[in-house]
């Protein structure tokens, strides 16, 4: 049985999590640990990002030239592979926020008509 | 850009296996770093890290699939596209396609034809790096050179490696009893070892045989005349012959398929050339250095270049210039490379002729591009409203001109197959076209495959950077007015060039198609035509008149010729005596011939022309059913005795005494007797009608020629079948004192089928290029009709919205077409009606003007012109007007 906190845990949409990794990625460069830790917390445990998608993201986005990757050397010399958001994911990343921005808005007006019937 | 990308990706992808697993092993080493720093152990830690990921070797396949499948799903979804964009637009596709295809293939097969035609060697030849040595002189070019200058060259020391020289022969061969004439060669004894013919049976002649033995001559016999001749299950090798009365042994037989070192004549039996002069005893005739005599092969030394052996034989042809310099002081001697056409004349010109051959080849591939661009440009029109579609939706620019591309590289390589299936198929055409006449030289003919590549490399980049140009033009373009507006103009100047070049092409096959129909025209006329005399039931006798030595003695006594002639006289009278012959006569030549020497004819107050002389029998012109137009035939009584006569054709009579008969005038021909003109025949075509429009002839009396004949045909007029008629002349030849040896037996009709047969391969070989040419030119105004049509779609819409009928809009279209095609037709007409003017027409009994010919191609052109015009003018008037206005 997971502990209660993972109950409230929610499944994420197609495609969010592209959105969210580029989000993530806005703040600076950061490698896969860092990324999945960065999700963890920042969405306040709620989220919590399964490697089998989350690896497969970030190479997609590396295909599509929405995140450049290049190997650095970790403090305790560790060859890590770190991402970086590129102009074009940027460009997306906006786009995307604005999308995002709208289906919350229409999602709260729809949830804020249907409570009130 | 982005073309190679899953390339790229597919090179790298074994790298891409261990960086994703390099990736994972730090994602796990970092959790459980962090683990240990909140007091776990070592293990523990790196327990729960590996715990927390998860399937470590599912997240590599998962993360390894975005690359694999993202350049195999790329490279699958391009040519799915290529695919289905042919299928999109067929008539588009079709055109450009059918273009391609048609035009390398035909041009690649015609370029071969002619390549084989001139570099490949003999049949049976295996020998490499061969040349032959071919002298000049300003007024001659024969390709034959004495016999001591052969020698004189063979022993310049190191220059040639085994020189060999023969001469082609008739030659009278008994076997078993029976006579025959067969076309042989007199060859030195390097002959078979310079061009490396290996023995089928036997062995071949060696320089061994340059001597004669005392066992007499000895002979090698082709495949050919051992299967004619001899019973093939006993051996022939060992078997004795009489060649022209010598006896002589057959040492072996040469390989399958060898029948001599040029294309013609088509040798069956080789002599040692020294050998038979010396048993005939014309040994002298060797060391005469002003005869040309002989044809030379050799073989360049090892590392020597041809150039460099021009050198040295230019050293030899300057000696022999010195010290002969009554004979050879303008004779230079040539070094050309060996093929089996390499000694006749065309060959000295077979640089320059496959120079030109693949200029036009290039010029039509580009035009053939050009079309193709055309009408890529016309799918391109309709394509950028596209390309602008999917550039909103996201679509990379670098993603777009890939898929153009990839448009451009699938009609390339569809027309690719395509070509090479036709240059296949026109290559057994041609050789069932042609293939009689060209007996088994032939035989090997297949495309030059290499040539297939060429022309293709130059299709493929021209189409690909064809679709990719209006690519890249979008490249820089502002998405918006695109999606508003439908039409604009695409590279608006293009039209012009490509006006021209339609009207070019069309006016190229209008003097194609007017050769071609003129001379197919003039075929049909054959039929019907008066030859001016009756070819049916003429029987045609070749016999060797001249003795044993007659080729190679012309020093005969007139007491000989004499003799010769009182045989041929008496043959006629026994031929005569038969009541189924009506008329006989004898002359030198056959009537035709395709080598038709002009002599000079001359009038006694200097005025002159050329006509060609013929020597010819008693009752010549009643033999051939003709009877004089003035004065009369020759009979037996003009003799030697007699004062000189001549009979002139029309045609030559006409050019001499425009105005007055021409009855008892007196000419000088070449450098004879005056004789004078006792008769005027019809023109009579002896060659067929159509070799020579205007032939002007003079006819000399054989009883008062100078100089033996060597063959003699007897020309018999009989009632019955041709077969009867033989047996008679053969009796009558026989009953001669000594018999007249038959060298060839033939019928007129054979004979004019014979000398019409060339011309009737060229102009099916024109009628076949002429509607290639056609289908090009069509193919090309269908571009640009198509193009033109879907640049003015918004202006038709506004006509048709201001009043214009569909009618006037398709009229428009098509008229614009016809235009374009009349200009051609105009221009192509008047081309080949000025240059037939200059030149005289080739073909007889047809103007080259002639109307019937004229009229039907500006028929069919016309038809094809709407045909191509017809499709995109319908869609023209299928134009959505509402569409088109509400984009304004």
């Amino acid at each position: 049985m997971p502990p209660p906190k993972y109950r409230s845990r929610v499944e994420l949409l197609q495609g969010t999590l592209d959105f969210i990794v580029l989000q993530v990625l806005r703040a600076g460069p950061q490698h896969g640990y860092g990324i999945s830790q960065a999700i963890n917390t920042g969405s306040r445990e709620v989220l919590k990002v399964d490697t089998g998608s989350l690896y497969p993201a970030l190479h997609r986005l590396e295909k599509r030239g929405w995140v450049t990757a290049s190997w650095q050397i970790s403090e305790n010399r560790q060859r890590t592979k770190v991402y970086r958001l590129t102009a074009a994911g940027r460009r997306q990343l906006s786009a995307e926020q604005s999308r995002w921005q709208q289906f919350v808005g229409a999602m709260t007006a729809l949830i804020g008509r249907t409570s009130e019937m | 850009m982005s073309w190679p990308n899953w390339l790229q990706h597919w090179r790298s992808r074994m790298g891409h296996d261990r960086d994703i697993a390099d990736e994972i092993h730090a994602h796990l080493e970092m959790a459980a770093a962090r683990y240990m720093a909140d007091g776990m152990s070592a293990d523990e830690a790196r327990l729960r890290a590996r715990r927390e990921f998860g399937n470590i070797a599912e997240v590599r396949q998962l993360t390894r699939h975005v690359w694999r499948w993202a350049w195999l799903e790329q490279l699958g979804e391009d040519v799915r596209f290529g695919v289905r964009i042919l299928w999109a637009s067929p008539s588009v596709s079709l055109t450009a396609i059918t273009l391609i295809a048609l035009v390398i293939g035909g041009n690649t097969t015609v370029y071969s034809l002619a390549r084989m035609v001139l570099t490949s060697p003999a049949a049976g030849v295996t020998a490499e790096q061969l040349v032959t040595i071919v002298p000049t002189r300003p007024a001659s070019d024969e390709p034959f050179m004495s016999y001591p200058d052969f020698r004189d060259i063979a022993n310049a020391s190191e220059t040639l490696d085994h020189p060999a020289a023969w001469t082609t022969e008739r030659l009278l061969v008994e076997v078993n009893g029976a006579t025959h004439a067969v076309s042989g060669a007199l060859v030195t004894g390097a002959f078979f070892d310079v061009l490396g013919v290996h023995p089928r049976d036997g062995r071949v002649l060696t320089p061994g045989d340059d001597n004669l033995s005392d066992h007499g001559l000895v002979v090698v016999i082709s495949e050919r005349f051992w299967r004619d001749y001899f019973d093939q299950a006993h051996a022939a090798v060992g078997q004795h012959l009489l060649i022209n009365d010598q006896p002589a042994t057959i040492v072996g037989i040469a390989a399958a398929g060898f029948r001599g070192a040029v294309l013609t004549p088509g040798e069956d039996l080789w002599v040692p050339l020294v050998p038979y002069y010396r048993a005939i005893g014309s040994e002298a005739s060797l060391e005469n250095r002003a005869q040309p005599m002989v044809l030379t092969v050799a073989a360049l030394p090892a590392g020597r270049s041809r150039e460099a052996t021009q050198m040295r034989i230019g050293t030899v042809a300057a000696r022999l210039a010195k010290q002969f310099p009554e004979s050879h002081a303008d004779q230079r001697l040539l070094v050309l490379p060996y093929s089996a056409t390499s000694v006749l004349p065309i060959s000295r010109m077979s640089g320059a002729f496959l120079a030109l051959l693949a200029a036009v080849m290039v010029v039509t591939v580009l035009a053939v591009s050009a079309n193709v661009a055309n009408l890529m440009l016309v799918r391109a029109l309709a394509r950028q409203r596209e390309v602008a579609l999917r550039q909103a939706m996201g679509a990379t620019r670098g993603r777009i001109v890939r898929l153009l591309a990839f448009e451009g590289l699938t009609v390339a390589i569809v027309a690719w197959i395509l070509a090479s299936a036709t240059a296949w198929g026109m290559a057994r055409a041609l050789l069932r076209t042609i293939g009689p006449a060209s007996g088994n030289a032939m035989d090997g003919f297949t495309p030059d495959w290499s040539l297939v590549l060429y022309a293709m490399v130059l299709a493929l980049g021209s189409t690909v950077a064809f679709t990719v140009l209006p690519g890249l033009q979008t490249w820089r373009q502002p998405v918006l007015p695109w999606l508003k507006s439908g039409e604009q103009p695409v590279a608006g100047g293009r039209s012009r060039a490509m006006n021209v070049l339609v009207v070019a092409q069309f006016a190229f096959s209008v003097m194609l198609l007017t050769s071609a129909g003129l001379g197919y025209r003039s075929f049909t006329l054959a039929e019907s035509n008066d030859l001016g005399f009756n070819p049916d039931g003429l029987l045609f006798v070749t016999v060797r008149a001249g003795g044993r030595d007659a080729l190679v003695d012309t020093s005969t006594t007139s007491a000989e010729h004499d003799r010769t002639l009182a045989r041929l006289e008496r043959a006629r009278e026994r031929i005569l005596a038969n009541g189924s012959m009506t008329a006989a006569t004898y002359v030198r030549r056959l009537p035709g011939a395709y080598l038709n020497v002009l002599t000079p004819v001359e009038r006694q107050d200097g005025t002159s022309s050329q006509a060609i002389r013929r020597v010819v029998g008693p009752g010549y012109l009643t033999t051939l059913g003709v009877s004089p137009l003035l004065g009369r035939d020759f009979a037996a009584a003009d003799t030697r005795n007699r004062p000189r006569v001549a009979i002139v054709n029309r045609h030559l009579a006409q050019a001499l005494w425009p105005e007055a008969s021409p009855i008892g005038q007196l000419i000088r021909v070449g450098s004879g007797e005056t004789a004078e003109i006792v008769g005027v025949t019809p023109n009579l075509f002896f060659d067929g009608p159509s070799h020579d429009a205007r032939p002007q002839y003079v006819f000399i009396p054989e009883l008062q020629n100078e100089g033996p004949p060597i063959d003699v045909t007897i020309l018999a007029r009989h009632d019955g079948p041709a077969r009867d008629a033989a047996t008679v002349v053969g009796g009558a030849l026989g009953e001669t004192d000594p018999p007249l040896p038959i060298v060839a037996t033939a019928t007129m009709a054979d004979r004019l089928a014979q000398v019409t047969q060339n011309e009737q391969t060229i102009t099916r070989l024109l009628l076949v290029f002429a509607g290639l040419s056609l289908l090009v030119a069509t193919l090309g105004l269908y571009a640009v009709a198509a193009f033109n049509a879907g640049r003015r779609v918004r202006e038709f819409g506004v006509r048709l919205a201001l009043g214009a009928t569909l009618r006037d809009i398709g009229r428009d279209v098509l008229g614009s077409s016809v235009r374009m095609a009349g200009l051609g037709v105009l221009l192509g007409s008047a081309t080949s009606a000025a240059l037939a003017a200059l030149a005289g027409s080739r073909f007889i009994g047809v103007s080259p003007v002639d109307p019937s010919v004229h009229a039907t191609v500006v028929l069919v052109l016309a038809i094809v012109s709407v045909l191509a015009a017809i499709g995109p003018a319908l869609r023209a008037c299928r134009i959505d007007v509402v569409g088109v206005l509400r984009q304004e």
